[in-house]
């Protein structure tokens, strides 16, 4: 099917929207209808990659959902690239941009929107789609946002397992290590809170400790 | 009755005529029917008519005016102004034989006898004497034509106040008074007096008005035409001078605009125009100095002087031609001839800012900026009202790098003349130099878009810095600073800092001291080398400075594609089948002609082909004579020697026999090369691949490369041979191919990436890094340049190369490429190994901020700590 905006619009569209429309055999169901049929779970991911898929961000995104599109409205109506690129992104490890071994939805969403930009850019077209996301049901955003969606980037696309070991010592250093990181976390949702200078300055440490506290680990390892 | 009358009186008419046709002769036409023949350009049986009529006496003004039509619209001025001299003495009181001995004498240059016709025909107020249907009377008319053509004789004569004088009271009486009486002829001589004054929507006006009165006056359109096209408004012009040659087809003047408003969009149809402009009238002054001009920027001084001269037998006081002369004699370096005639000029008419114009636009053609700055600052110090003096000021102060004052003169420059697209554009181009990011190296000013700056700064400084050293030390010469050099990822952008209009084909400019580029943006991906074009420009750099810009076109050119061919392997361009073929042809053109295939050429790719052709006359001389035999041609040329006697006296021969020499060269390179049999030998090569006969493709290819090895564009057979060998699974041998044809071709990114990650394999990390630096040349802003990079950073890393490694991933970073932190890491890597350890520690923090947990850098924190 092929993605469009549906004509006339649910009764929760503010006035003069139009509500998406995703064209199979039959009547087609709307994003509203979508919407209604995801079940509440505690986490959803919704990969919208058809044309027109931005006008699917009215009705489809919510509270506990992450959603994607390919485009950041009803109007662009052409055929979109964004998802070979985001099939490209859980394939390359490049698009791993912290490092961890896991591609979260930010992460891949990032990696396909610059891709995305980067193809119609060689290319001397203009751009006919724009990737969006929206992050827990707040405004969308797209793959340059400098503050970073919290669901997103928390949502692994792999399976994410927390690392244990049965030997007590190393055990040890893997909380120790935990610790630091989620240190590093907090530290950076207080950026705003401290001067560039003290956030840096704390920053260092953490990583200095963290990259001591890995050293052990491998150490460890060895023996 | 009334209708018996009306058929006798034409049964009447057709015996008359059937039986003149049975004498065998033919009706004269009437005197007024002559007039008509000349507005429709039916000038042959027309002048005797006329001219017995006036000579009998008709002070007819529309008579008159025939016949000084009939002679002049086809170059007979001689005649019409001894006539009408003569006339004039025998009826002084003639108002219409006064006013066109005043017209034929301004023609012919008797300034003061032109005035002293004009002043003899009777002032009459425009608006004082109308007629009976409340026009303006012939006197009147008379009288305002006379007073324009006065005007015109005393601003030719250097008297501009006393010119303006005249214009201005001509304005006022139509704008303040009666406009709504004044005879279509007329309103045609109020719209000159506003042209001459400056008021150009003014006189487009006042000719749509005359033009209401009036459809069928072709000099009106023809001077419309020329007021559209002075306004730079080519296509409402070629309108105009279409509109005056359906009227009378026979006008010259409107063919020559022609030629004017077409020659750039469509040489071939303006050529068609100037051939027909003097058939018409083999003697128009305007027509030959056109040619004039032109002929001095193709460097024909011979031939310049000649349309010259036909110009002064017509008028031996042309100002223009003479600033023609002025300027031939400029350029020959004949500085006593060159002011002899400025001085002439200036003894015409002390006034006439034309002389310094055409001084500085025929420098402009030559390339020698400097001088034609200084001529600019004349003519607007004579005419601070020459506004296109202006243009050719400021635009050339940019072009020597006087950014500021430049730019300050334009401003000017648009206040007097919104209309010059010119200044316009160029304005408008220094307001987007707000988005350039301004840097300096030891030895140029650079400006990078900000876009791209940072991605593209370390390549292009260290290319500019390579090129300097390499080449001052080769031609023995430091070239004056501060030399500029710009990148531009927009074309338009480019193309209007070389011409101040889009559209033009070219890659890269050189001003001497300001050279300016496309940046890899601007270019689709391979089709362009922007290290070959950086080369190439400041090969020019050298050779322009060296030579004082006195070196010729051609020879510049020849020499930057040769110095490009030595800057890198694979640069500049080669002898791929475009250019067999024009040898093959002999379309190749004698060194004395060869300017001309850059500035008139005569078919689309005779540019291209010229450009080749001069690197290999380039590549001769230095093969036949050495290399020091181009450094004494350049002093020579600098010494202000034509191209003849710096052959003479630097080889030791004639430019004829160096064609037939360089001839004998060029013909052995092609000697062995059948293109019919090397492209079936292509052709069975790459089919026997496709059906899975390596060795037999092997063969085919191996032979057409051995037959013909510098076809390396489109549809080369080295890529093909090299799939065949890895077929095989010989990689040696994949690898030599690829290594061939990255010898001639700048443009094969692919290649360049295959022969990389062959010889990696291999283990040749120093040769797969030369094929990488190859690539970057072609793509360095591309997702496939972003992989470039990335191996290449590696490479150089493994090499210890880590000052090299550290610009690849800085580059990386500056394209917003995947993995920031791993290039983050490496470029601390690379830092840490350069001994830059403060900031290794900076970038591998970077590279923690986005991934704490990557442990490479944690490591190497670690390390950096320690």
């Amino acid at each position: 099917g092929r993605g469009g905006r549906g004509g006339g619009g649910g009764p929760q569209l503010p006035q003069g929207l139009m509500d998406y429309k995703f064209n199979i055999q039959g009547p087609d169901f709307t994003g509203t209808e979508y919407s209604q049929m995801i079940p509440k779970v505690a986490r959803v991911v919704i990969i919208n990659t058809t044309n027109s898929s931005g006008a699917s961000l009215e009705t489809m995104a919510g509270k506990d959902r992450v959603l994607i599109t390919a485009t950041r409205s009803g109007s662009e109506v052409n055929d979109t690239i964004f998802y070979d690129h985001f099939l490209a992104a859980l394939a390359d490890a490049a698009a791993d941009e912290d490092k961890d071994k896991k591609v979260s939805v930010w992460e891949a969403f990032k990696f396909a929107g610059d891709s995305v930009d980067r193809y119609y850019k060689e290319q001397g077209r203009l751009a006919t789609e724009h990737p969006m996301l929206s992050d827990n049901g707040l405004e969308a955003i797209s793959n340059t946002a400098k503050d970073l969606p919290v669901l997103a980037r928390y949502t692994m696309i792999n399976v994410d397992r927390p690392a244990t070991s049965a030997d007590v010592r190393m055990q040890t250093l893997l909380d120790e290590r935990r610790e630091i990181e989620l240190k590093i976390e907090k530290l950076r949702l207080d950026e705003g809170k401290l001067g560039a200078d003290e956030f840096n300055s704390q920053l260092q440490e953490l990583f200095l400790k963290l990259a001591q506290k890995t050293a052990e680990i491998r150490q460890l390892e060895k023996k | 009755m009334g209708r018996f009358l009306r058929s006798w009186k034409l049964l009447a008419v057709l015996v008359f005529c059937i039986s003149c046709r049975a004498g065998g002769a033919v009706r004269q036409a009437s005197v007024p029917e002559a007039v008509e023949m000349v507005h429709k350009g039916e000038y042959k049986d027309a002048g005797p008519i006329l001219e017995q009529a006036v000579a009998g006496g008709s002070n007819d003004p529309a008579v008159v005016q025939g016949l000084y039509e009939f002679w002049t619209r086809q170059g007979q001025y001689t005649v019409a102004r001894d006539r009408f001299e003569a006339w004039s003495k025998a009826r002084p009181t003639s108002a219409p034989i006064r006013l066109a001995a005043a017209r034929v004498n301004r023609s012919t240059g008797n300034y003061a006898a032109a005035i002293a016709h004009a002043d003899a025909v009777p002032t009459v107020a425009a608006c004082a004497n109308t007629n009976d249907k409340g026009n303006m009377t012939p006197a009147a008319s008379l009288s305002v034509a006379a007073r324009v053509e006065k005007a015109h004789a005393l601003e030719e004569s250097g008297k501009r106040g006393e010119s303006l004088a005249i214009f201005q009271t001509l304005i006022d009486e139509y704008t303040n008074k009666c406009s709504n009486v004044w005879t279509p002829s007329s309103l045609v001589n109020v719209a000159e007096a506003l042209r001459a004054t400056e008021d150009f929507h003014g006189a487009n006006d006042t000719l749509k008005t005359a033009r209401s009165a009036d459809s069928q006056n072709a000099d009106l359109f023809v001077l419309w035409g020329d007021l559209l096209l002075e306004k730079y408004n080519e296509p409402e012009a070629i309108d105009s001078y279409r509109d005056a040659l359906n009227i009378n087809p026979n006008i010259a003047e409107a063919h020559l605009g022609l030629f004017k408003a077409l020659e750039l969009t469509d040489p071939e149809g303006a050529a068609k125009e100037l051939d027909t402009t003097f058939q018409i009238n083999p003697n128009l002054i305007t027509a030959h100095l056109t040619v004039a001009a032109s002929r001095v920027e193709a460097e024909e001084y011979d031939k310049a002087i000649e349309a010259i001269n036909e110009a002064l037998k017509i008028n031996p006081q042309s100002t223009p031609a003479y600033s023609l002369l002025a300027a031939v004699n400029f350029l020959r370096g004949n500085t006593a001839e060159y002011e002899k005639y400025s001085k002439k000029v200036l003894e015409i008419n002390p006034l006439d800012s034309g002389l310094y114009y055409t001084l500085a636009d025929s420098a402009v053609s030559l390339r020698l900026y400097k001088e034609a700055v200084g001529f600019a600052r004349q003519a607007v110090q004579i005419n601070p009202r020459d506004w296109r003096s202006q243009n050719i000021l400021g635009v050339n102060l940019l072009r020597l790098g006087e950014e500021k004052e430049g730019q300050e003169v334009l401003e000017n420059a648009f206040v007097g003349d919104p209309f010059n697209i010119w200044t316009y554009n160029t304005l408008k181009l220094l307001t987007s130099f707000a988005s350039f990011e301004r840097l300096e190296t030891p030895h140029f000013q650079v400006k990078l878009h900000r876009k791209e700056s940072a991605a593209l700064r370390p390549y292009v400084t260290e290319t500019l810095e390579k090129a300097y050293a390499t080449l001052t030390k080769k031609y023995e010469f430091t070239p004056e600073g501060p030399i500029t050099f710009e990148m531009f990822p927009d074309h338009a952008d480019f193309a209007v800092r070389i011409l101040g209009m889009p559209g033009i084909g070219a890659l890269g400019v050189c001003f001497g001291k300001v050279f300016a580029m496309d940046s890899p943006s601007a270019r689709p991906p391979n089709e362009f080398n922007w290290g070959s074009t950086l080369w190439h420009e400041f090969t020019h750099v050298i050779t322009l400075q060296m030579t004082d810009h006195k070196i010729p076109r051609w020879f510049s050119e020849g020499l930057s594609v040769s110095e490009e061919r030595k800057g890198f392997p694979g640069w500049g361009d080669d002898m791929k089948a475009e250019f067999l073929m024009a040898i093959k042809e002999k379309k190749f053109l004698p060194i004395a002609d060869l300017n001309n295939g850059f500035i008139h050429p005569t078919f689309p790719e005779q540019v291209i082909i010229s450009y080749y052709q001069a690197s290999l006359v380039a590549d001769f001389i230095q093969d036949k004579w050495g290399f020091p035999s181009i450094r004494k041609m350049l002093l020579s040329y600098k010494a202000g020697r034509s191209t003849s006697e710096v052959f003479k006296e630097v080889l030791n021969v004639s430019l004829t026999e160096f064609d037939g020499e360089f001839s004998k060269w060029v013909n052995a390179r092609v000697a062995g090369i059948d293109f019919e049999a090397y492209g079936k030998m292509v052709t069975e090569g790459e089919e026997a691949l496709k059906a899975g006969e390596t060795d037999k493709a092997i063969d085919a290819l191996s032979k057409a490369i051995a037959m013909y090895p510098e076809q390396y564009d489109v549809h080369n057979p080295y890529e093909t041979l090299a799939q065949a060998y890895l077929k095989k699974g010989d990689k040696k041998s994949a690898i030599e191919t690829l290594k061939k044809l990255l010898t001639w071709s700048e443009t094969s990114f692919g290649s360049n990436m295959a022969l990389a990650k062959l010889l990696e394999e291999q283990g040749d990390l120093a040769g797969a890094t030369t094929a990488l630096e190859g690539a970057m040349y072609i793509q360095p802003l591309t997702t496939a340049g972003m992989d470039a990079h990335r191996t290449l950073g590696a490479l150089l890393l493994a090499q210890k190369r880590f000052a090299e490694a550290a610009r690849e991933f800085e580059t990386l970073l500056a394209l917003n490429a995947p993995d920031r932190a791993g290039a983050y890491y490496n470029l601390a890597e690379a830092k840490f190994g350069d001994g830059r350890t403060d900031e290794a520690r900076k970038d591998v923090f970077e590279a923690l901020k986005i991934a704490p947990s990557f442990e490479p850098a944690q490591e190497l924190l670690l390390k950096l700590v320690r």
